[in-house]
This record gives C-alpha cells, sequence and structure tokens, in this order.
C-alpha cells in the first residue's frame, strides 16, 4: 500500500516538475459538443465500395488521425484492434518502397499534433465556417456567433500533460462577440498515463499499404467483408450438373418445354413473404407440397385474361422426363375435373373435353365461372429418377367479385411407379407419432374398411364464416392423435322447426358423412386384423323429458398409453369414446337474445400409461438422505 | 503506589481422561457438531454450489448487408418487397420496388468493434401507393471470443404497422443476445455459424418470414432488437418516398456460462462454510469451556505450570 502510495506522489511529482516534452505526439481527440455533425454526415452520399482501404491514389485522403474507417470497416474481426498498429517503422516503409506513392504530390501530410493549429470544422476553403471559432478565414463573422462548435480540441487523452485549446467567446463593450482561445494544459490523474511517448508508431495509424497488381489479391481477401450485392447471380435454376445423372434428383427443379420450344421450369405457385401467390416459384423433384396462396383481381376485367385463373395454365406446357435437352417430352394428363357452384355443390365432369372449361363471365358481370381454385399434381417417377407421367386434377369453382381476393391451393405429390392407387398411409410405426390423423375405419364381415381419404375418415367440423351448422361445411378436418381440438357451429332456431330433422342435421354436421366405428390401436394395424382395432363406444347424455332433444356437443375421448422399452415408446390407442350431449332442458332457456345456439364439437387425448416399474431390485438405500447434489464436484 | 499489568500471557489448562469416558463421547460429538453443521447451515441458505455465471463482453457484430423488405401499400393487401437475394426477387415479380439504400458501421471508441449501425432506406412509391406496414429482416453476423469462442449469424426483425399511412419509420434499438442455456466456458461454437436466410434456394418456402422466425426462434442463442421505440410519421407527399431511418447498437452483453472447473466452484463454496464454521467454532469452544472447567464431566486437570521435577 505504502509503495503504491510512493508510486502515485512520484508519479504526480514528475508530472509537475518535468519539463515540457515537444515531441509528444498523439492521436488527436477532439471533443465534438455538437452531435449533430455526426448526424448530418449520414446524409451525403456514402462511399460503400471503399472497404477498408482508406485512401485511394487519386483522391486527398484525410490526416491518418481523422480515419476512424479504417478501423471500422476491418472486416477481418478475428484481429483485434492490434492489428492497426504498424509493424513498418517510416525509416524503411514497406508500401513507399515498393508501390507507388500515395498522393499525386508524391508525400502524406504531415501529422497535425499541436491542437492550436487544428482545426476539424474549417472545411470550407477560403471562406468562413459558421460558428467555428478556430476558422481562420473568420473575421468579421465572429461578432455573429453565439457560440463555439467545437468548443474544445484537444490531443491524446492518455498522455499525462495532456493539452486542450479552448476556444470561447467574449463580448466585447459594444456588444458584438470575440474568440478568446487559450490553451490549457490538464495533468491526467491516470497513474499509469504517458509521460513520453519514445515509439511514435505505436500511437499512429500504420502507412496504408498501397493496392498495386501483385498484394491485389492478398489485400482483398484481407479487407474483404460483407458489401452489398455480395450474392452473386447465379441460382439453383441454373445449377451446373455436377452428378451428371440423366435423372432428377430429390429438390431438383424440373423442366419443361414451353408452347414455343422454350426451356423453362415447372412453377408452383406458393406464397413468398406475403400470402399472396408466387407464379415464379419452382417445384422440387420429390418435395411433396401443399401451398395456398390468395390472387386479387378484378373480376369484371380480368376474369377471362388473367392466365392464372384459367386452367389451360397449369397444363399448357410440356415436362421434360430428365435433365438432359435430349430427354423425352411428356405432356400433362388432366385426370379429373370437379366443378363447384357458388352454393359449394360438386360434380364432377368428364376431364376428355378440357378445353371447353375456361373462365367465362357470367351475364350478370359479377359471375366468374370456371376459375381454378384447387390443382392437384401426381407425378409418377422411376427409380432412375425419371419423369413417367404427371397427372392433373382440378376444382372449378365459381367465384362472386366480394370473394375476391380468392383463395388458390396446389397440391403436388410424387408417386413411384408401381404403386397404382395412393398407398395406404400409416401414422406411426408401430405406435402413433404426435401429430398424424387417427386411422380410422368401418368393420365388416371380412374385416376394416378403410376410407380413402389420405387424411383419415374420423374429422371434426371446421366452419366456415356463415357459422351455420344447418348448412353444413364441406370442410373438415381430421383428427390427428395427441392434438386436442375444438370447434363448433351455431344453430338458428326458427319457430316452425322439425326438430327430428335438426337433431339429425347437426349429428351429421357433427360426426361427417361416413362416420367410422373402428380406430386402429396402432398407427400401422392392418384392416386384416380386426382385433388389433378399438371400438368407438358411443355414449349419450340425454334427458328423456324434453319433448325435442338436439345434440349440443359432441365430444371425442382418446385414451392411449405407452407401450414397449422406456427409451422407444410407441403410443396405442385403448379406447375411444364418443360422447353426445343433447340438450337437458327446454331449447328456450338455452338460446340467446338473437335465437342462437352454439354446437361445439372436441377432441381430447387422456395418457394413460402407468409408469414403468423397475426392472431390478432396489438398491438398498441409506436413510439419513443427503441431497443429490450435496457432494457436487466430488462425485 | 499504583499496580498495572505488566504483562500478560495465557496459561494452557489440560483436561485428561480414557478414553471410554463421558467426556470423551462429549467432545467426539462437539466435533462432529462443529464441522458439519456449517456445511448443513450453508447448504441449506441455498446457494452453495454455485453453478451459473455471468460475464460481460462486447461482442463482435457486423451487417452481412442481407435484408428482406416488404411493405404494405394499401389495405387491400397489396405490396411492395425487395430483397439482397436474388431468387427472393425473382419469386415476387411485379411487386419488386428495389429502394435506395444507405448504410454505415461505426466505431465509436476506435476499440476495432463496431458500435452501431446506421442505416436509411427510401423506398420510392407510386403517388397511388401509401405505406401502411414494414417488414424488415437484417442479418448480422455475431461473435464472441472471450470465454468461448462463438461465430454464428444472427436476424434482426423490425416490424411495424399503423392504421395511417406515413412516410417515415424510425427505429432505434440495440442488438441484444437471447440466451436459452447457457454457453460452456471455452471451445469453438460454429452450429449457428449458417445463414438464416439461405439465398440459394430457389424456393418459395425458404422466404416465408413465418418460416424463417419459426426455424431460428429454435436456436440456443438469438439476438433481437430490444428497447426499440418505433416513431411513425404520418403524413406524406404523394411523389416522395417512404423512408426507414435505422439505428441498431451494438452493446455489450452479459453471456452466461455454467461453471465447470473445481476450483472455480470450490472458491466460493468454501467462503461460505468457512464464514459459517467460524461462529460455530467460537460457540462450541465456549460450551467446552464451561464444561470442563466447572467438570461437569469428570476429568483430570493438568495445571498450567508444571512444577520442577528435576
Amino acid at each position: 500500500m505504502a509503495a503504491l502510495c510512493c508510486l502515485i506522489i512520484l508519479t504526480y511529482l514528475e508530472t509537475a516538475l518535468c519539463i515540457e516534452d515537444t515531441n509528444t505526439t498523439g492521436n488527436i481527440n477532439v471533443a465534438l459538443r455538437d452531435t449533430n455533425d455526426t448526424s448530418s454526415d449520414r446524409d451525403e452520399s456514402l462511399n460503400f465500395t471503399n472497404l477498408g482501404v482508406s485512401s485511394s491514389p487519386s483522391g486527398v485522403p484525410p490526416p491518418t488521425a481523422w480515419t476512424p474507417e479504417s478501423v471500422t470497416a476491418l472486416p477481418d474481426q478475428t484481429e483485434t484492434s492490434e492489428s492497426v498498429i504498424p509493424d513498418a517503422t517510416p525509416e524503411s516503409p514497406r508500401a513507399a518502397a515498393s508501390a507507388p506513392p500515395l498522393l499525386v504530390s508524391g508525400v502524406l501530410p504531415a501529422p497535425l499534433t499541436d491542437v492550436v493549429q487544428l482545426c476539424p470544422c474549417n472545411v470550407q476553403r477560403e471562406q468562413c465556417d459558421i460558428s467555428c471559432c478556430c476558422d481562420p478565414d473568420c473575421v468579421e463573422e465572429l461578432s455573429l456567433f453565439t457560440h463555439c462548435s467545437p468548443d474544445t480540441v484537444s490531443n491524446d487523452p492518455r498522455l499525462c500533460n495532456r493539452e486542450s485549446a479552448v476556444y470561447s467567446l467574449s463580448s466585447t463593450p459594444e456588444g458584438l462577440s470575440r474568440v478568446q482561445t487559450t490553451v490549457q494544459r490538464q495533468l491526467n490523474p491516470d497513474v499509469f498515463c504517458i509521460q513520453t511517448a519514445n515509439y511514435e508508431q505505436g500511437l499512429t495509424f500504420a502507412t496504408p499499404e498501397v493496392p498495386t497488381e501483385e498484394n491485389f489479391d492478398s489485400l482483398f481477401g484481407r479487407f474483404l467483408g460483407f458489401f452489398f450485392g455480395r450474392l452473386s447471380l447465379t441460382s439453383a435454376l441454373q445449377s451446373p450438373d455436377v452428378r451428371n445423372s440423366s435423372g432428377y434428383q430429390y429438390g431438383d427443379v424440373i423442366h419443361t418445354v414451353n408452347a414455343e420450344g422454350g426451356q423453362e421450369f415447372f412453377t408452383f405457385p406458393a406464397a413468398a413473404g406475403t400470402a399472396h401467390c408466387s407464379d415464379a416459384n419452382p417445384a422440387g423433384f420429390l418435395k411433396d407440397q401443399t401451398s395456398r396462396c390468395v390472387r386479387s383481381f378484378d373480376l369484371a376485367r380480368d376474369c377471362a385474361t388473367l392466365k392464372a385463373l384459367g386452367l389451360k395454365t397449369y397444363i399448357n406446357f410440356n415436362i421434360r422426363s430428365g435433365k438432359k435437352q435430349e430427354a423425352q417430352v411428356i405432356g400433362v394428363e388432366v385426370a379429373a375435373i370437379t366443378l363447384q357452384s357458388l352454393e359449394g355443390t360438386r360434380t364432377p365432369v368428364d376431364p376428355a373435353d378440357s378445353a371447353g372449361y375456361f373462365p367465362v363471365l357470367l351475364e350478370s358481370g359479377d359471375i366468374c365461372n370456371n376459375v381454378v381454385q384447387q390443382v392437384k399434381y401426381t407425378f409418377r417417377y422411376s427409380e432412375a429418377g425419371e419423369i413417367l407421367n404427371v397427372l392433373a386434377s382440378f376444382l372449378l369453382g365459381a367465384i362472386k367479385s366480394v370473394t375476391v381476393p380468392i383463395q388458390q391451393e396446389f397440391h403436388i405429390t410424387f408417386m413411384r411407379e408401381i404403386s397404382s392407387t395412393a398407398g395406404l398411409r400409416f401414422s406411426g410405426n408401430p405406435g402413433y407419432v404426435m401429430g398424424r390423423p387417427l386411422v380410422a375405419g368401418t368393420r365388416t364381415a371380412d374385416g376394416i374398411v378403410q376410407s380413402t381419404d389420405p387424411k383419415g375418415s374420423l374429422t371434426i367440423l371446421q366452419n366456415s364464416g356463415n357459422q351455420d351448422c344447418l348448412l353444413g361445411s364441406s370442410q373438415r378436418s381430421p383428427v390427428m392423435f395427441g392434438i386436442d381440438m375444438v370447434s363448433g357451429c351455431t344453430l338458428k332456431l326458427s319457430d316452425g322447426v322439425n326438430c327430428s330433422m335438426v337433431s339429425e342435421v347437426i349429428l351429421w354436421a357433427l360426426k361427417g358423412q361416413s362416420f367410422p366405428d373402428h380406430v386402429a390401436s396402432f398407427g400401422n394395424s392392418l384392416p386384416q386384423n380386426p382385433l388389433d382395432w378399438v371400438p368407438i363406444q358411443n355414449q349419450t347424455i340425454t334427458s328423456g323429458t324434453q319433448a325435442c332433444s338436439i345434440p349440443l356437443s359432441y365430444h371425442l375421448e382418446v385414451k392411449w398409453t405407452k407401450y414397449g422399452t422406456l427409451v422407444n415408446p410407441q403410443a396405442q390407442i385403448v379406447s375411444v369414446m364418443e360422447t353426445i350431449i343433447t340438450n337437458t332442458s327446454s331449447l328456450a332457456l338455452l338460446t340467446s337474445a338473437s335465437g342462437l345456439l352454439s354446437v361445439t364439437s372436441s377432441v381430447r387425448f387422456i395418457d394413460v400409461s402407468a409408469s414403468a416399474s423397475p426392472g431390478f431390485k432396489v438398491p438398498p438405500t441409506i436413510d439419513a438422505k443427503l441431497p443429490f447434489d450435496f457432494f457436487f464436484p466430488f462425485v | 503506589m499504583a499496580f498495572y499489568d505488566v504483562y500478560a500471557h495465557p496459561a494452557l489448562i489440560r483436561y485428561r481422561t480414557c478414553v471410554c469416558t463421558r467426556a470423551t463421547l462429549f467432545v467426539c460429538v462437539v466435533l462432529c457438531l462443529t464441522y458439519i453443521s456449517p456445511l448443513l447451515v450453508a447448504y441449506r441458505s441455498q446457494g452453495f454450489w454455485l453453478k451459473r455465471s455471468t460475464y460481460e463482453e462486447q461482442p463482435v457484430i457486423q451487417f452481412q448487408y442481407d435484408m428482406i423488405l416488404i411493405g404494405a401499400t394499401d389495405t387491400a393487401g397489396n405490396y411492395v418487397a425487395w430483397s439482397t437475394f436474388p431468387n427472393f426477387n425473382r419469386l415476387i415479380g411485379d411487386n419488386l420496388r428495389i429502394p435506395y439504400i444507405s448504410a454505415q458501421e461505426e466505431d465509436r471508441n476506435q476499440d476495432g468493434k463496431s458500435d452501431l449501425l446506421r442505416l436509411q432506406i427510401s423506398i420510392p412509391l407510386k403517388p397511388e401507393e401509401q405505406m401502411f406496414s414494414i417488414q424488415l429482416l437484417l442479418t448480422f453476423s455475431y461473435q464472441l471470443f472471450r470465454m468461448s469462442t462463438v461465430v454464428m449469424q444472427t436476424l434482426a426483425v423490425v416490424q411495424h404497422s399503423s392504421p395511417v399511412p406515413g412516410s417515415q419509420l424510425s427505429i432505434c434499438g440495440d442488438l441484444k443476445l437471447n440466451q436459452r442455456t447457457p454457453l460452456p466456458h471455452r471451445g469453438l461454437h460454429s452450429t449457428y455459424n449458417v445463414s438464416v436466410i439461405d439465398g440459394s434456394s430457389p424456393f418459395a418456402s425458404t422466404y416465408d418470414l413465418a418460416n424463417i422466425i419459426t426455424l431460428y426462434q429454435q436456436r440456443n442463442l438469438t439476438t433481437h432488437l430490444s428497447g426499440v421505440i418505433p416513431v411513425w410519421t404520418v403524413g406524406r407527399a404523394a411523389n416522395a418516398p417512404f423512408q426507414i431511418s435505422a439505428q441498431i447498437n451494438y452493446p455489450a452483453d452479459t453471456i452466461a456460462y455454467p461453471l465447470y472447473g473445481f476450483w472455480e466452484m470450490i472458491k466460493f463454496a468454501w467462503i461460505q462454510y468457512v464464514s459459517v464454521l467460524l461462529v460455530f467454532l467460537w460457540v462450541f469452544q465456549h460450551i467446552q469451556t464451561f464444561i470442563f472447567q466447572n467438570q461437569v464431566l469428570p476429568t483430570t486437570t493438568v495445571p498450567a505450570f508444571k512444577q520442577h521435577s528435576s
């Protein structure tokens, strides 16, 4: 302690008594009182290409002390600030010997260290800068100044004997301003201040290396960082075929040939960034996807002209079966066309006369018919990666101007040549996987009959904007394993309501058209083994006192357990119970003021698995238990 | 003639006993109580084994000059967009609107680490267009060196919408680190040194903002803009561009790491143990002195000064 005190005292004494070292060279630090100076710099156009090479041969570089960018733009950030410390002394300047001089004049301006001579605000030649008190051009204007900006110019704050020039304004007896310049010498209270700088290069920036033909690449690599336009324009669409195989591989863009024989790629409208359809999206080979995106247009004007609405756009090209130019070209076959009316009823039509279905504006001018609403592509491929055929099925609908923007839906599936139909999709192997649809079917004499819909046949309603149970919504969402769901619709009761018919329609809306009676206990239960299937138990809670009983809620409760080892447990469905609750009191009491009655439908999954019993005898335990991490770092 | 203490020294009194006596048992019990109880007290009062610590470091952050910019130009959902990714620009087709952008990274204290990014974006708009919302994704390169070396690519998301069309959005915030689990105290971690947005992909799903952000948020280490107060300037001349001015600071961040080192953990534990032990030592010393001095337990006293036996 005493030694430290001594050191401090000695340092102070030395500071006070030492002869002024005029050779001290330091970084010049200017206390900019007005921070607006920096923000105004922003408005000027910035030179982005100036990548850390702080000077160019033609331009006049600022004094080295004034180039903070040469540090800021240093792209190789693994280097610390030590990297700016010069490794070449001015006696043997490496750059100067080998490269042409920096400036046309041949010399760099000598670094200014005298604070009185420094004037960073003097930026106009032979003209006075306002509020710049150190500007020698300001003579008469000085009387108009109200403040000095900057008011202090000082040198390196690390020096023990720090000089700063202070500019202040005072008033003359006539009421005019007058600049007073004083040079203040401040003693640095820091014990470890710099008394004498005997190595000047340690306090200045290195002499910049001048790019020449020889060292350009190394300089470029050293200072190259991030910049605009970094990403080259080569996209995966023109990716060179390095694998040299004739067939497509996973993720490859599928090539097409348009009507004019031009080379294009298969597009699959999808949303990018926003919900709007982006027609330029390529489809990747073997990437099954579904996309929904919106199209906004003016119905009356664009109905017949907008290409994206017409069926033709989606089939009027030929697909190259392989990546090579000489690969066979195949067309797109229309497999099915379904027409949808304004009300939502769907009628399948003959896909052969696909040319007859194009968007037409009906006479009323408000309805556009045969607008593509859904496209399903099915690609068949061989094991060599060749596309064998492409099927497209369409849903064409009538749209009104109020339903614009419309949503279009696109599906693409890839199938091996051998599978004739859509293969049975399991929902797990063997146990169910979270988020996969429940496998359900109807029991017949010779096993279980499964629905062909790949989404599964156990569904709950997903109603539309009108919320009416009686209208019935065509949209249903499959029951996914492990995901609890709830949905509902409303029922408007009018006076002359046919109770039994309403009850039937609601039940139909809640359960779906083809409600199965069995659920597979494992994700991969085969329909041939009926014992692997769990019957759906039915429970109707009803009160017989009501004259009119309407189902108000439908609840599906799925109990499942974990089966197998602890490492790889498999989910098995134990029981499925559907509960229908009908009204227990008169309907008039249940309805809201507007006569609306809400009907809900819900699904719940309950894990009933018991915890695993230990497979070996429990080791004897010590009764006086210490917490588990008592001897934490030792054991 | 007054007396005074000219000198003093403590006298050592020994108490002797056999092995199988009550006094031996008492001393054993007291020893156990003195040295084990402080451990229990220190442990039960929580925080005995320090498992996690933090340090502060200013990360090396660099703007990667990659961005996605989407603006809604009317309430019907029309938009303009631009990105530094050529594939994305190709996807959006007619909605492409190339802005004028200026970016500047500044090193205020000249320590070789950038301290802030100034970004000026001006989006030209047609006279019939208005700006209602802005979504801006910026990517950064983020590096930490002090304990473990972390190299990763991160994202900053600016999202603002207003029911009233505006002419300028001003944003000022800090780019802060989000950490779910502590970082190991050493080693190189470049798991997240992959592009947040894969600019080489031609597929639209790559540029789905929800997708990008969901994937990004699954990471252990992410960055976010904190303390942002967006200023939406209302009113715009028909042919004036929409301006976004952003100032993103790169402040020092606090990084949590687990204490793995044995001595690092013991260092904090023994201080706690000894501080409690001192109290117990004092208490039990007094109890023992009382017990033996007053011969509560029978022992043989050896006097302080032995008689000269020669």
